[in-house]
C-alpha cells in the first residue's frame, strides 16, 4: 500500500531505487549532467538561436533542467519559443504576444451579461473554486489574497476564451501551476500553456478516443511487460482492465503521483520530445 | 471481455468482511473529497480538486458484524460526467452530496440522481442525499427542510454534515453501513429463485449482480 504524504491528500509513489544496475538504463544515461546556466549557454550561439536542437533535447531529456533556468528553457520545450529565434526576435515575439493576451483578455471582460452568464457556469464557477486550491504547499501560491492565484485564474479564464472548445477541465490548474511559478510572467506563461495544451489530452474531453488509445496502449505494453499483473486486472473483471486508477497519471502526467520535484522532472523528459517517432 | 459484474464478497470467509462499494457524487468543490478524507483519515485540509477517480476502503464495525466500505470519489466537474457508467457500475450505495450555501449544487444533486438511476436500478443502490458545510451556516442557501422534503420525496436517505468540523460524518458512512447490512441480510433470508445460484451453492447475494 503507498502511503499519504503528510501535506498531500492523495497517495505517491516513493522511488525505491534511485539507481538502476547499468543492465536496466539506457546506456547514454550517465553521460548527462543536469543542464546548468554554463551549459545552456553552450547552446546558444551570439544571436541566441539554438545550435542543434537535437542535442538540446537529448541532454534535458537525460539530464533534466536546473531550476534555476527552467523558467527561460521551458518556454522553448513548449514551444512558445522556436529554437531558431534569436533573442532579439523573442523579445519581440513576448511583445507582440503581449498585446495578443491582453486582447483575450479584454474579450472575456467585454462579455454580453447573457454570454457571461454561460462563461460563470461553464468554466468560471469551477476555475474560481479551483485556482484557491491548487499548489498550495507551493510557497508562490500560498496564503490569502495572492496575487499569483490571481494570476492563475486569469490565464485559466482567459484560455477558456482563447480556446472555448477545451474551455476549463478539472486538473488544468495543476498543469499551469508549476508553469506560472517557473515562467512567472503572465503573458509568458499563458502562451506555454498554450503549447502544453496541444501535447496533452485534455484537447478532447477527458474521456473520448485520445484517452481510449492511450489506455489501450497501457494495456498493451502491460500485457507484455507486467503479465502477471495484467493477468491480475484480467481476473478482476471490465472495472480491472478500465484502469480508472491512472486515468490521472495521463491526464496530469503523474504531477499527483510524485513529488513535485520528480514530476517536473518527468515533464522535462517528456516534453524534450527525444526518440519519439514524430516530433 | 471477462464477465463484470461485482458483487459484495461471498461471506464464506468469515474473517473477511462482506464488501460494499460506495460512489460520492455531486458537482465540484461540494466536499466530496473532504467528506471521504475525514472519514477515512479523520483529517480536514486544502483538497486539490479530484481529477480521475480516488479509492479508499475503511472497515465499518455495525453492531457485531463488520463490513469492508469501497469508497469512490472522482471529479464534480461535468465534463467528467461521461467516464460516470464506469464508476456507478456495481455499486451499492452512493452519497448525493451538495453545498448547503450552494441552491445550483442542490438542484446538480437532483441531476445526480437522474444520472444514477438512468445507471442502475433504484432499488439495488442505496442512496443518501448529504447536504456538507454547515459550518458554514450564515450563508445557507438550501434550507434542512428543503433537503428533507427532497430526500423523503425520492426515498432518500438524508443528513447534513460539516466535514471541516467533523460534524455528522461518520454518521452518514455508519448510517449507510447499517442500512446496506440490513438490506443484505434481508436479501439472504428471501427464497432463492435462480436455480444456477442454488445449484452452485453461491450466497444468494450472488444472484443480484449488478444493474444491466
Amino acid at each position: 500500500m503507498k502511503q499519504v504524504a503528510p501535506d498531500k491528500t492523495c497517495m505517491q509513489f516513493s522511488i525505491r531505487r534511485s539507481k538502476l544496475p547499468s543492465s536496466e538504463t539506457h546506456p547514454e544515461e550517465s553521460m548527462y549532467k543536469r543542464l546548468g546556466v554554463s551549459a545552456w549557454l553552450n547552446h546558444l550561439n551570439e544571436l541566441g538561436q539554438v545550435e542543434e536542437e537535437y542535442k538540446l533535447r537529448k541532454a534535458i531529456f537525460f539530464g533534466g533542467i536546473d531550476v534555476s533556468i527552467r523558467g527561460e528553457v521551458w518556454p522553448f520545450l513548449l514551444r512558445y519559443y522556436s529554437h531558431e529565434s534569436t533573442s532579439e526576435e523573442r523579445e519581440a515575439l513576448r511583445l507582440q504576444k503581449r498585446k495578443e493576451y491582453s486582447e483575450i483578455q479584454q474579450k472575456r471582460l467585454s462579455m454580453t451579461p447573457e454570454e457571461h452568464r454561460a462563461f460563470w457556469r461553464n468554466v468560471q464557477f469551477t476555475v474560481d473554486k479551483d485556482v484557491v486550491r491548487t499548489d498550495r504547499n507551493n510557497q508562490f501560491f500560498r496564503g490569502e489574497d495572492n496575487p499569483n492565484v490571481e494570476s492563475m485564474r486569469r490565464i485559466l479564464l482567459n484560455y477558456a476564451v482563447y480556446n472555448p472548445a477545451v474551455g476549463y477541465s478539472q486538473g488544468m490548474s495543476d498543469l499551469v501551476a508549476p508553469i506560472l511559478a517557473e515562467v512567472l510572467d503572465e503573458s509568458d506563461t499563458f502562451w506555454c500553456f498554450v503549447g502544453l495544451m496541444q501535447n496533452t489530452i485534455f484537447v478532447s474531453s477527458p474521456r473520448d478516443e485520445d484517452m481510449e488509445k492511450q489506455l489501450l496502449y497501457l494495456r498493451e505494453l502491460l500485457r507484455l511487460t507486467h503479465v502477471r499483473f495484467y493477468q491480475h486486472l484480467v481476473s478482476l473483471g471490465e472495472d480491472g482492465l478500465q484502469m480508472l486508477f491512472c486515468h490521472r497519471w495521463l491526464l496530469l502526467c503523474f504531477k499527483r503521483e510524485f513529488p513535485e520535484a520528480e514530476a517536473l522532472r518527468i515533464w522535462e523528459a517528456c516534453w524534450a520530445h527525444y526518440q519519439e517517432a514524430d516530433v | 471481455m471477462a464477465q463484470a459484474h461485482r458483487t459484495p464478497q461471498p461471506r464464506a470467509v468469515p474473517s473477511q468482511p462482506r464488501a460494499f462499494k460506495l460512489v460520492l457524487l455531486g458537482s465540484g468543490s461540494v466536499g466530496k473529497s473532504s467528506l471521504a478524507l475525514r472519514y477515512v483519515k479523520n483529517d480536514f485540509k486544502n483538497i486539490l480538486p479530484t481529477v480521475g477517480c480516488a479509492f479508499f476502503t475503511k472497515v465499518v464495525d455495525v453492531g457485531t458484524a463488520s463490513l469492508k466500505l469501497e469508497i469512490w470519489d472522482t471529479a464534480g466537474q461535468e465534463k467528467y460526467h461521461s467516464v460516470c457508467h464506469l464508476y456507478f457500475r456495481g455499486a451499492n450505495a452512493a452519497l448525493l452530496v451538495y453545498d448547503i450555501t450552494s441552491k445550483d449544487s442542490f438542484l446538480k444533486a437532483q441531476q445526480w440522481l437522474k444520472d444514477l438511476e438512468k445507471e442502475l436500478h433504484p432499488e439495488e443502490v442505496l442512496v443518501m442525499l448529504v447536504g456538507n458545510k454547515t459550518d458554514l451556516s450564515e450563508e445557507r442557501e438550501v434550507t434542512f427542510q428543503e433537503g428533507k422534503e427532497f430526500a423523503e420525496s425520492q426515498k432518500l436517505l438524508f443528513m447534513e454534515t460539516s466535514a471541516k468540523l467533523n460534524y455528522q460524518v461518520s454518521e452518514v458512512f455508519s448510517a449507510v453501513a447499517q442500512e446496506l447490512l440490513q438490506r443484505d441480510d434481508r436479501e439472504d433470508q428471501a427464497p432463492q429463485e435462480d436455480a444456477a445460484v442454488a445449484l452452485n451453492e453461491g450466497p444468494a447475494r450472488q444472484a443480484k449482480c449488478c444493474a444491466h
